[in-house]
């Protein structure tokens, strides 16, 4: 079966996606002629322009997302025999949700997010979820609308909530552009003999030692969580861990290690427990044959108090 | 004594500047608690509520995921109980459906609570892709809402404002829809229209009842036959039946306050009111006088309402009896008419929540008018 790249576009109306479609279709660069299925969920104040394209290679739909059926899919790339798919998708939408539907065939290989800066953090205020699922999923976002020499921590702290390795682009109202590089130093010093994970720090440690278990390979750690048994490995292990929230209520989620510790039949579940603990880069079936970080108990000390607040967050 | 309003809309539409906009205006001597389920892009400042003595109470649910029901109704009804205000207004998450803050509303509601204003804030420029767009939860702001009040109507092509209005209009037949600049609009007259007193059924009976009390009788055919009549005969409606009976049979005769003298009147007899419309269908299927309204957002020149009054007296619209409207032009004035028949009164006024057209008349091709006034 010949795989379909799909090149995703998300982000709200009013945010810049169809101009940037339109603009990269035109671009021979990247319109060498592909058969292209452009798929528009979203259909905003800016239209397509189809003679501007440097071939009759387009091939425009307009659907629902929520309705969109993997057959409705499947068809509409035999139909136009498209060797790839550009789909412009709707910002009240989850990505996800969409994806789910692709056909086996169809890949995702690009997804881009755009932002106007000017609406951004009253849309994150109010609608994080929302906003959470385009960050979390794109390699890159766009920031347009910015007003030249205006800040942008609020916006990188925003993203690199949710995403660390997003590109983040500023487009600013003067036509320039400008990358992100502001650094993120990490809050604890991974070159410590033991690094000291606070209560405050778990979610963000939890979250680079799951991306990079390699960099922590043969390091010492010591954090505070709560016990979680491991149903299908018996010997020996059970999992410290935290409930770690991202957007808010209803995506709060146990985000738990692997631990290998003699004692561990004798924790009491959700008890809070002060870790101490080798970490391995190593295969588990927690990870369904990936690589992911392992511990080796060098000391849990149970009956400590609570982490305050007990969920953790980034 | 407490009611309780609520100011839905879209995050961007408004909401935060016309709730201030009320509560400077609208609410003045009243005790005012504001609850904020929104994080807004322009805050309203703690000096302006304490200088306007409203307490303000932030709900931090602020997403559309987090349920709102729940702790909406502890919140409520401890803010009855701490502040016993006068009224609540509650500016809700701009994502979620109108039709839900009011079911947790109507939860608390008892012989002291009630549920005022529902207000669906829409920016006019965005009405269009909006509802094509977001589906659900915008649609149900629009659909449940008593008034729509848009924003922004001054900054966009007319077309583009008149199209606006006509998909508001087909998802809410009934929610007064005020599209003129807020700039241009008093406290009193947006509290007439969250009322519901400013809708077009109040213009036309206003107008009906001004054709019958200052001409006695909504006929008008044939003066001449009116003299005959006693003096205390202010209308054809029928004070002495016998009378009536005398009257030729193609009279045209107006009553609408009396249903059950009606049945006395020959079938022949045209009869006209205006008065109410739920009564309409008691009169006969044969009567004559009509009314014709239409609110609008277009906006119009003095000549072209001129030319357009002229155009009634022609009778190839039917017979006139009386039009009025009140209409916006193209810099921010308002144009205000009266006209009878070979009379036309075409003035500046005030603003309107929205433009008005009302005639009625006999035999009105109603079509005719509304391409006449281009509407």
């Amino acid at each position: 079966m010949t795989q379909i790249p799909v090149y995703a576009f998300t982000g709200f109306l009013d945010s810049g996606k169809t101009k940037f479609i339109q603009e990269t279709l035109e671009d021979p660069r990247f319109n060498a002629g592909e058969r292209t299925l452009l798929l528009v969920f979203e259909e905003g104040e800016e239209e397509y322009d189809f003679s501007a394209y440097p071939a009759q290679n387009v091939f425009l739909e307009v659907l629902d997302q929520q309705k969109v059926t993997t057959k409705e899919l499947q068809a509409l790339a035999k139909k136009y025999r498209a060797q790839r798919v550009v789909a412009e998708l709707n910002g009240m939408q989850l990505v996800g949700d969409l994806y789910s539907r692709f056909p086996e065939e169809w890949v995702v290989a690009q997804e881009v997010m755009f932002a106007d800066a000017t609406t951004f953090e009253a849309y994150n205020a109010n609608m994080r979820n929302l906003v959470m699922d385009k960050l979390v999923g794109g390699q890159m976002v766009v920031f347009n609308r910015l007003q030249p020499g205006a800040d942008t921590m609020p916006l990188h702290k925003l993203v690199r909530a949710a995403n660390r390795r997003m590109d983040i682009l500023y487009d600013y109202l003067d036509g320039t552009t400008a990358f992100d590089e502001i650094e993120d130093p990490l809050p604890f010093d991974i070159n410590a003999p033991v690094i000291d994970v606070k209560d405050g720090d778990y979610a963000l440690w939890y979250r680079d030692v799951s991306e990079e278990p390699a960099k922590y390979d043969g390091k010492t750690v010591r954090f505070k969580g709560q016990v979680a048994l491991l149903r299908r490995t018996k010997e020996n292990m059970f999992a410290p861990g935290r409930f770690v929230m991202t957007c808010c209520q209803d995506d709060i989620q146990f985000c738990g290690i692997p631990c290998s510790y003699a004692e561990a039949a004798k924790l009491e579940p959700r008890s809070w427990v002060m870790v101490t603990a080798k970490i391995k880069a190593e295969k588990h079936p927690l990870y369904k044959g990936e690589t992911g970080p392992v511990l080796y108990a060098q000391k849990v000390e149970a009956g400590v108090p609570a982490a305050s607040p007990d969920v953790a967050t980034f | 004594m407490t009611k309780i309003d609520i100011y839905s809309g879209f995050l961007g539409a408004g909401k935060t500047t016309l709730i201030k906009k009320m509560i400077s205006e609208s609410y003045a001597g009243q005790k005012l608690v504001l609850i904020e389920n929104e994080f807004g892009e322009i805050g309203i400042d703690g000096g302006f509520l304490k200088d306007a003595g409203v307490n303000i109470t932030e709900m931090n649910s602020g997403c559309i995921c987090c349920s709102l029901v729940g702790d909406f109704g502890k919140a409520l009804t401890q803010v009855i109980s701490q502040y016993n205000p006068d009224r609540i207004l509650i500016e809700p998450s701009g994502v979620g459906k109108l039709s839900d803050v009011i079911s947790a509303v109507e939860k608390v509601t008892s012989a002291d609570v009630s549920l005022g204003y529902t207000v669906a804030v829409a920016d006019a420029g965005k009405v269009k892709i909006y509802m094509k767009n977001f589906g659900e939860f915008y649609n149900n702001q629009i659909e449940t809402a008593s008034t729509i009040i848009l924003s922004r109507t001054g900054n966009i092509p007319q077309q583009k404002l008149d199209t606006a209005v006509a998909m508001l209009r087909e998802h809410n037949a009934d929610a007064t829809i005020i599209t003129t600049p807020w700039e241009e609009l008093t406290g009193e007259q947006i509290v007439a229209a969250l009322e519901g007193k400013a809708t077009l059924a109040a213009a036309l009976e206003e107008l009906a009842q001004a054709h019958h009390h200052e001409e006695h009788c909504c006929c008008g055919h044939d003066h001449h036959e009116h003299h005959h009549h006693h003096d205390e005969e202010h209308c054809c409606c029928g004070h002495d039946h016998h009378e009536h009976h005398h009257h030729h049979d193609e009279e045209h005769c107006c009553c609408g306050h009396d249903h059950h003298e009606h049945h006395h009147h020959h079938d022949e007899e045209h009869c006209c009111c205006g008065h109410d419309h739920h009564e309409h269908h008691h009169h006969h299927a044969d009567e004559v006088f009509t009314s014709w309204g239409v609110e609008t957002a277009r906006k119009f020149t003095l000549e072209e309402i001129e030319a357009a009054l002229q155009q009634l007296d022609s009778q190839k619209y039917g017979f006139v009896l009386r039009a009025k409207g009140i209409v916006p032009e193209q810099n921010g004035k308002w144009i205000h008419f009266d006209y009878v028949p070979e009379e036309r009164n075409v003035r500046y006024g005030s603003a309107e929540i929205t433009g008005k057209l009302c005639v009625i008349g006999a035999e009105l091709d109603e079509h005719k008018i509304a391409e006449l006034f281009g509407v």
